[in-house]
């Protein structure tokens, strides 16, 4: 049968229905929280590239320049905005190169604890049973356990790095998304389609990955953001007690606790560290929940 | 508990690490036998079940004590703080959080919503940090940390330990509460009760809070892990002298007795915080009470 494509008119053309539903759309992503995502749009870029745009080498010493106070306040140098700390090392330079390594574990504590995290909870909430007994208990285990005491507990045995703190991280994030997507696949599997699936005769596998999986997916997003600023969280205070990625690599949490035995003459060290934080997981929290009541407003209990 | 078993064995033998590194075979090997790390593994691993099973966590490694004693020295100030926090929580968030919900959208909802957010997102360190800098430092009002001498001496080293402590889960209850309520208050039952006459105040209070609650007491099954997890930060900071910072400093020792004890104490810790919470929701929702005795 041959289209007659006349009819259809030029590709671009838009009927006043379609019209009003890109408007729609278009008037919903305007409430997008702008500070916010120019705040993470700016955490990501630095994360990537903050070696190259550092004012000044991270590592530098200065010990002539220690406890600068910041530029704005009396006996300030403008070439360390933020000041520098007690080896005369610039504030702004280290947070700029320490958000690569919030971000770095972040990232990949997210992707391996969403990933195991989702199969664990696809396969608990399709098979049910025992299997779903068992694996929900774990993660009920997991999450009830302080995780501070388990990451510190793991810290220990593997010795620290960025590897480390990963892996301690994910492993509490795995229970979170478990509990998430089993939920959600207890509703989807009863649905006509799954049944209709089965009765064609697509195995269990098949089922879970090409049919269940995908109708999950959106919940899986939308945890992995509102995780974000949580794991970001975790492996700063994992830092700050001294367990978390080694010296020299900067890391936010590690300066806030190095400005500790000096908060009475420096303050500097260790607030602007802790406010980028602050900024940081904040702005996630916020395109989280932006992002959750847009797209699963029915995860609003998270 | 053979995950923590694992853990103690993999980090490496106590004896080894705690004897200088000059000892001789012969030093190293008596230490083994006191320890009791000469043994087969699936002997020590019957020995440590038994252990935790009968609260006989042996002597610490660092200081030569039992280490029953040691936390039973220290946990009466890790208690002390985590109470006065939940005090100071109660207090606070049930009145913002039904505050906010009630008056949805304007100011004082607002207001209530960002002190959350910013609670939720400041990690407690740094807060903990930021207050004694202000109220310690700069104008002098409160002690920096510690407890001054002879135990905690008055009520002025409680106050910024307790608030960096209670800050996680007064954001956390307030903005669940909120969420909560406002899902209760579109409820017909709701309507039907001030359609009654019931004056608002026992509307918001009874009907709704109670209804509010659920959300919130399952959250306060898994927060002792989180209370936890703060204490542990918040008394490293203000090196208070509770279990969190001698657990941090036993980590730091490899002093694997009194880790064992520590999480063999939260993991009881966590148990009963679920029994207590699966009971109390028999108590605030007479449905699951029902539920349960047909």
């Amino acid at each position: 049968m041959a289209i007659d494509t006349e009819k259809l008119g030029p590709p671009f053309a838009i009927s006043g229905q379609e019209f009003f539903v890109r408007w729609y759309a278009w008037k919903n992503l305007r409430r997008l929280p702008l500070l916010p995502l120019f705040i993470v749009a700016l955490f990501v870029f630095l994360a990537m590239c903050g070696q190259w745009l550092a004012p000044v080498p991270f590592d530098e010493q200065n010990l002539r320049l220690r406890f600068l106070p910041p530029a704005w306040l009396e006996g300030g140098d403008l070439r360390y905005l933020l000041g520098t700390d007690n080896l005369g090392r610039d504030i702004l330079s280290r947070i700029i190169v320490g958000a690569q390594t919030s971000f770095v574990v972040a990232v990949a504590a997210l992707a391996f604890g969403s990933v195991l995290g989702s199969l664990i909870g696809l396969v608990s909430g399709y098979l049910g049973g025992r299997v779903d007994a068992f694996l929900m208990r774990t993660a009920d285990g997991m999450m009830s356990f302080p995780l501070i005491l388990a990451a510190l507990l793991l810290v220990a045995v593997i010795g620290p790095g960025v590897h480390a703190v990963v892996i301690a991280t994910s492993l509490i994030l795995w229970a979170r998304f478990a509990r998430l997507i089993r939920s959600e696949v207890l509703s989807v599997k009863e649905r006509d389609f799954v049944k209709l699936a089965r009765i064609a005769g697509a195995s269990n596998l098949r089922i879970m990955m090409v049919h269940i999986l995908p109708n999950v997916l959106n919940s899986v997003v939308v945890l992995l953001t509102l995780q974000l600023g949580f794991i970001i969280i975790v492996e700063a205070t994992l830092s700050f007690l001294g367990a978390g990625v080694p010296p020299p690599t900067p890391t936010w949490g590690q300066m806030v606790a190095g400005g500790r035995t000096y908060i009475e003459t420096a303050w500097w060290i260790s607030l602007f560290p802790g406010l980028a934080i602050a900024a940081v997981v904040l702005s996630f929290n916020l395109l989280g929940d932006w992002l959750r009541d847009h797209l699963d407003p029915k995860l609003r209990q998270l | 508990m053979a995950i923590l078993f694992v853990a103690t064995r993999a980090a490496g033998d106590p004896a080894t690490l705690t004897l200088p590194s000059d000892a001789t075979p012969a030093q190293i090997q008596a230490a083994r036998e006191r320890i009791g790390t000469d043994r087969p593994y699936l002997v020590q691993f019957g020995i440590f079940v038994r252990d935790m099973a009968t609260f006989n966590f042996g002597r610490s490694i660092v200081y030569r004590e039992p280490v029953v004693g040691l936390i039973g020295d220290r946990i009466g100030a890790s208690l002390k703080l985590q109470l006065a926090s939940l005090i100071l929580v109660l207090v606070t968030a049930f009145p913002l959080g039904i505050l906010a919900a009630t008056r949805r959208g304007r100011l004082s909802d607002h207001l209530v919503r960002l002190t959350a957010a910013f609670g939720q997102a400041a990690p407690s360190f740094w807060v903990g940090l930021l207050l004694m800098t202000i109220f310690a430092v700069q104008l002098g009002w409160l002690p920096a940390g510690g407890t001054g001498p002879g135990g905690i001496a008055s009520w002025r080293h409680f106050v910024l330990p307790t608030i960096t402590t209670s800050l996680l889960l007064f954001a956390s209850i307030t903005r669940l509460l909120r969420s909560s309520m406002l899902e209760v208050l579109d409820a017909e039952f709701v309507k039907l009760a001030r359609a009654k006459g019931v004056s608002e105040t026992k509307v918001v209070w009874v009907h709704v809070l109670r209804n509010a609650l659920l959300p919130i007491m399952t959250f306060m099954a898994i927060w002792i892990g989180t209370a936890v997890s703060g204490a542990v930060v918040v008394e490293v900071v203000f090196d208070w002298p509770g279990i969190g910072a001698m657990f941090v400093d036993a980590i730091g020792n490899r002093d694997f007795p009194i880790i064992q004890a520590i999480v063999g104490l939260v993991a009881v810790a966590v148990l009963l915080m679920n029994l207590i919470v699966d009971l109390l929701y028999g108590v605030v929702d007479p449905r699951i009470r029902l539920q349960a005795t047909n």
